[in-house]
């Protein structure tokens, strides 16, 4: 009996993650490998990217590169560690593309973070882990799977060992427990520290209902307290580089708002946002009822992500809404379980396969309902959102390969985003500077209104990352910020390299009403590159897209 | 077969989980090929393959010394955690002393797998 129960679990599990495959493949444009970058919806997905090519390129993640501190060397990144460290580390043992690796790794994190949480609830109840299941197909429908698209990558890292240090909480007498308490919390506090935060929440409300109930003693804790130790010892290297972020004037403590993907709320989950509501308060009555035993503590936890999202909704948590469909999946999972409880269904709860056929049933009509409809979102995104397009990616390899590592690029107009730093342009690998398009649309006007001169002065902003974090030469585990403004330099057109510019704009139905605009910037560079030709700038490199154009007298008087 | 259902550390078990594993690593060739359609068969499998012998083979090696305590599938994802967990941070480390990251996939999971047996041999009964 317990083997055919095991083959059936097994294959029901296997079905469940091809179900998960299945609904992430769109991310994936239904391939592996990919030429350029996709489904890299914001700037966050570069900004990881970027930072584990530095590490893939350099072998690791001590010093940032040069063209990320403009041009300048032994500077180091706040940024969580381990997520972009094992990005660099699979792309190598797997021989794909890094941006490929990165995005099938974030696909693969979720799914363990579902099957973690299940064999949480598993331990509880077998049954009502197969109820909880169908929730979680949420995890790749609209909003929830925007953490996926929108490249937050390392807070879905940091929830992989969030789920397994809930899950060790009921396994501290294994064997070595204190050892992989240790390993979980460093790996949250290195992948993604505010992890370790909600962790608190959520750990200490198990901690003091099963000091309530009397299910723990002290010896719990004090394995807890050592563990904390050992991860804070592990992570002794990044934290002294984590704590500047904390300094004045970092945005690290920001409440994420500004686009109505990050606002999840329960009514994201439609009507079956009732079961969860009605499940929340089942959760609390069982908590009661069977207070008893431990193992029920794993009740808990939807109540906290609950009242965390809604009542404490600072810096990161929000995150948390991300993996509702999981943590909630629990509340609602516990509605069917409870109807099955119910004496009519006595035959049908002591079938495994009845338990299996019910969640697979449930999942469908979910897709169905709330994943099919989508799918649409999925391309609107991935294409377009700050992916560059094949040609833009190609020009930007281009620079990287072919222009010497330390010259500097001016990207005049590269696309129509008026984002002040989007990590898009670091792929190149280059030192680089821009010209807002407001400036740009400023000259066009200018340009119309004076026979269509071409002006030769320009407002040029630098292209460098906002931290400028330096570890103490002596006692490298004492870090501070070094204030960039001394760098900074004004440039002019003669000052670059290498000056890049678009030159043709493609017409988005979408984008319609701004064609005109876009048109004339790209008439406007054309314009401008053909006057700096007729100096000291020749022309390198072209494609449907843009120009690139070489100054081969750098400094000098080139126009 | 049996040997798989019983409750004890034994090597004969955890020989028949490799050979679970190895069934796996075949179904979700399968599953990727149907969902991923565009790729190439070959291509899913070298991948997959590098991805259970980087992850999922360490994961199973390092929790073996559990398989009197916790079941199968819970050692096998458990297992997969702690060894993205062990690689990120020995990676990390290991790259901040100076070795180059292209060098560590042929390093640690060897590591790992000799940890894991050495835990299995120090807890067989």
């Amino acid at each position: 009996m317990k083997r055919i129960s095991f083959i059936l679990e097994g294959i029901f599990i296997v079905l469940f993650v091809g179900i998960l495959l299945w609904m992430a493949s769109p991310i994936l444009h239904q391939a592996l490998i990919h030429d350029r970058p996709i489904s890299f919806a914001s700037v966050d997905a570069y900004a990881w990217y970027v930072n584990a090519k530095s590490i893939y390129d350099s072998g690791s993640f001590k010093y940032t590169p040069p063209y990320f501190n403009l041009g300048l060397e032994g500077f180091t990144s706040p940024e969580p560690p381990l997520f972009v460290q094992l990005t660099a580390y699979l792309t190598y043992a797997l021989g794909i593309n890094l941006y490929d690796t990165q995005i099938f790794l974030g696909i693969l994190l979720v799914i363990f973070s579902i099957l973690m949480f299940f064999i949480t609830i598993r331990n509880y109840k077998p049954s009502l882990s197969y109820f909880s299941l169908p929730l979680c197909t949420f995890v790749f429908t609209f909003p929830f799977v925007i953490g996926l698209l929108f490249g937050v990558l390392p807070a879905i890292f940091g929830f992989l060992f969030f789920f397994t240090s809930l899950f060790m909480l009921f396994y501290t007498e294994v064997k070595y427990s204190t050892i992989i308490f240790a390993v979980l919390f460093s790996a949250m506090i290195m992948g993604h520290t505010v992890r370790m935060f909600e962790f608190i929440f959520f750990g200490g409300a198990f901690i003091i209902l099963a000091l309530a109930f009397k299910q723990v003693n002290l010896a719990f804790l004090k394995k807890l307290a050592i563990s904390t130790g050992l991860a804070l010892i592990i992570s002794v290297y990044y934290l002294p580089v984590f704590g500047q972020r904390f300094s004045p004037g970092d945005n690290f403590s920001r409440t994420a708002t500004g686009t109505k993907y990050l606002e999840i709320v329960l009514s994201d989950f439609g009507f079956v946002k009732y079961g969860i509501i009605i499940g929340l308060i089942l959760c609390a009555y069982f908590l009661v009822k069977e207070r008893k035993n431990v193992k029920s503590l794993v009740l808990t936890f939807p109540i906290i992500t609950f009242l965390l999202v809604y009542f404490l909704r600072v810096s990161r948590v929000y995150q948390q809404t991300f993996f509702w469909p999981v943590l909630l999946g629990l509340a609602f999972g516990l509605v069917l379980f409870s109807i099955f409880q119910l004496k009519y269904f006595t035959k049908l709860r002591k079938s495994v396969i009845t338990c299996f056929i019910i969640n697979l049933t449930l999942s469908v009509l979910l897709i169905y309902a709330y994943y099919y409809p989508h799918t649409w979102r999925f391309s609107d995104l991935s294409d377009r959102g700050i992916t560059p397009d094949q040609n833009q990616w190609e020009n930007l390899m281009w620079i990287s390969k072919n222009t010497e590592p330390n010259s500097n690029i001016l990207f005049f107009y590269f696309n129509d985003y008026p984002a002040d730093f989007d990590y898009i342009l670091f792929p190149a690998e280059r030192q680089s500077y821009y010209v807002p398009v407001e400036e740009i649309d400023l000259a066009v006007q200018e340009g119309l209104m004076n026979n269509y001169s071409i002006k030769k002065e320009y407002r040029i902003l630098d292209y460098s990352s906002p931290f400028f974090y330096k570890r103490n030469p002596k006692f490298p585990l004492k870090a501070g910020i070094v204030d960039k403004k001394k760098y900074l330099k004004n440039m002019s057109l003669c000052d670059f390299d290498y000056v890049y510019g678009k030159r043709s704009v493609y017409f988005h139905k979408e984008e319609a009403y701004a064609y005109q605009k876009y048109s004339n910037r790209a008439a406007y560079t054309v314009d401008l590159l053909n006057m700096l030709e007729k100096g000291s700038f020749r022309l390198v490199y072209e494609n449907d897209e843009a120009m690139i154009l070489k100054n081969m007298n750098p400094g000098g008087a080139c126009i | 077969m049996k040997t798989f259902f019983t409750n004890q550390n034994s090597i004969k078990r955890l020989a028949y989980e490799l050979a679970v594993t190895a069934v796996l690593l075949i179904v979700f060739t399968a599953i990727l090929k149907i969902v991923l359609y565009k790729e190439n068969l070959l291509t899913l499998f070298m991948v997959l393959s590098k991805f259970f012998i980087a992850i999922i083979i360490p994961g199973l090696f390092l929790l073996s010394y559990l398989q009197k305590k916790l079941d199968f599938i819970t050692r096998l994802i458990l297992g997969i955690v702690l060894t993205l967990a062990i690689t990120s941070i020995l990676s990390y480390y290991l790259s901040i002393t100076g070795l180059h990251v292209k060098y560590h996939p042929y390093l640690i999971p060897i590591l790992i797998i000799l940890f894991g047996t050495f835990l299995f041999l120090k807890n067989r009964q």
